[in-house]
């Protein structure tokens, strides 16, 4: 089953190309890595995916649902992480924050404290919850970030660099957290991440980005049987060596 | 039920914002009673004259009060806007399954609320100072709040408007200072409308708060019931009937015009 389609999707900002003619499929329940340089395209095809940005050309959907004609239908399967973090209100808790966004997720009103409690302990933010969001570190937000999204138990998520600004051990644990989703319930993962070896480590397969256009489209599984492959397809990929 | 759930959390949200500002919450209060000081003052320059047959100090809380509560019914929907832009959760929100417009709907619940809570303490505060109210019975506090709501529904339209400004533009507010700037010169906050222009007084029926602030002072002072108000009240009924399908048309509108430039996170 496919989960995540874009055929010809296109974006432009201005003068600037932000999309290209980009096309894959990626079937339910895989970790896709989307890798590329600052500027390669890779928030704005999560942001397309999201329901936040429209495309110009192409068309896209996820789980059969469009993201021009059903963004409603859409965002009822999506968990959606921005990148940077600062997605919350500085002045409320982490924990009124979660119980904020677990209304917005239809989650009954009995259970916020339960879901916030639950997804803060995932991603090891437990302890921060009582806190204001206001004296969180970038690596706090980010978890609490994720957390929100894990509240959403959603079957696709789009993760814009989720792991920016984390020490290895939250980043083991959002490494590990994030797989056990795509493993145990099936979700399927759209990863942007400038970490090679993170994007090597945790997912199925890498989509490079490259001014827009997909310019490598390669199981992980391929590039790990010879070591250093990925830094070089990379390499190849945002140097115009690959096609 | 998940409506109401909703609406709690953005109730909650709000007031515990709102609660984190101390220092504004007690400069507030103190702005507060500084206008009212102000407008008392003012309402004894009028002297043993009447205003559209009302005692000065009744005619003046009652109607600066409303347009207070009012114009926060204009624009409570652009500050939700404002207050998730500005937290830049905008999109993680616009992300979730609610609907955006609803979002922008809920969150407009406790403004509303703590409008009508300041409306009450201002008629108290005036009763206090010596102002006659014939309608403070429960049926006119009734009255009074069923006209209050139906004029918070005519003003939503404009304020939807305002919140499709804030989508698209971010800053500014050309309806806030287009339908205030009206209400203070044609609405008869501070003057009848009987006073104005004969131009200016045509205009003052195409302002909602024309229309409620008489509904409000025939029932608060005159003692007036539902029935007696009902031609102004079927005029703010339009007002909403027409404004908010169209606010609401608007909003979406600004909505899909920010998703497709692009702007949707930008404060």
């Amino acid at each position: 089953m496919i989960a995540v389609h874009v055929e010809a999707l296109s974006r432009r900002f201005g003068a600037v190309t932000a999309l290209d003619d980009v096309t894959f499929s990626v079937p339910a329940g895989s970790i896709v890595g989307i890798l590329g340089h600052n500027g390669a395209g890779k928030t704005t095809l999560l942001e397309i995916l999201a329901t936040l940005l429209l495309p110009q050309a192409g068309r896209a959907n996820v789980l059969g649902h469009d993201v021009v004609d059903a963004p409603r239908a859409l965002r009822r399967v999506l968990a959606y992480v921005p990148a940077g973090g600062t997605s919350f209100f500085p002045r409320l808790t982490g924990r009124q924050n979660l119980e904020y966004f677990a209304a917005l997720y239809n989650v009954p009103r009995r259970e916020w404290r339960t879901h916030s409690d639950a997804a803060a302990a995932v991603f090891d933010i437990a302890d921060a919850l009582p806190r204001r969001v206001d004296t969180y570190s970038d690596g706090m937000r980010q978890r609490l970030a994720l957390a929100r999204a894990w509240m959403a138990h959603a079957q696709v998520w789009l993760l814009d660099e989720p792991t920016r600004g984390l020490d290895p051990h939250a980043r083991a644990l959002t490494h590990a957290a994030i797989t056990q989703q795509a493993r145990s319930r099936g979700a399927t993962i759209l990863w942007s991440t400038h970490d090679l070896h993170e994007a090597e480590a945790v997912c199925d397969r890498v989509i490079v980005l490259h001014h827009g256009r997909v310019t490598l489209d390669q199981s992980t599984e391929v590039l790990r049987s010879q070591p250093g492959s990925l830094l070089r397809a990379y390499g190849d990929a945002t140097t115009g060596g690959a096609a | 039920m998940r409506a109401l759930g909703k609406v709690w959390a953005c109730v909650l949200k709000d007031v515990r914002i709102d609660a984190s500002y101390r220092m504004s919450f007690a400069m507030d209060v103190v702005d507060g009673l500084l206008m009212f000081a102000v407008y008392a003052v003012l309402a004894g320059l009028f002297g043993d004259r009447s205003l559209d047959g009302f005692a000065p100090l009744g005619f003046l809380l009652v109607g600066v009060a409303t347009n207070g509560a009012l114009m926060t019914a204009l624009v409570c929907f652009a500050q939700a806007v404002r207050g998730v832009q500005a937290a830049g959760a905008i999109k993680a929100v616009i992300a979730t399954p609610t609907s955006p417009l609803a979002v922008v709907v809920y969150s407009s619940v406790y403004p509303l609320v703590r409008a009508v809570l300041d409306l009450a303490v201002w008629l108290v505060a005036a009763a206090v100072l010596g102002a006659q109210f014939a309608g403070l019975t429960a049926q006119g506090i009734t009255a009074a709040l069923v006209v209050f709501f139906v004029a918070a529904l005519s003003m939503a339209g404009f304020g939807f408007a305002a919140a499709a400004f804030a989508v698209v533009f971010k800053r500014g507010d050309p309806v806030m200072w287009l339908i205030g700037g009206a209400s203070m010169l044609l609405g008869g906050v501070l003057y009848p409308t009987n006073s104005l222009p004969p131009m200016l007084a045509i205009l003052a029926h195409w302002v909602p708060t024309t229309h409620a602030l008489h509904a409000m002072r025939d029932i608060l002072l005159g003692g007036a019931g539902l029935a007696d108000v009902a031609p102004s009240l079927g005029v703010l009924v339009w007002f909403g009937v027409v404004g908010v399908p169209l606010g609401l048309m608007t909003l979406a509108a600004a909505i899909q015009y920010a998703r497709r430039e692009g702007t949707l996170g930008h404060v």
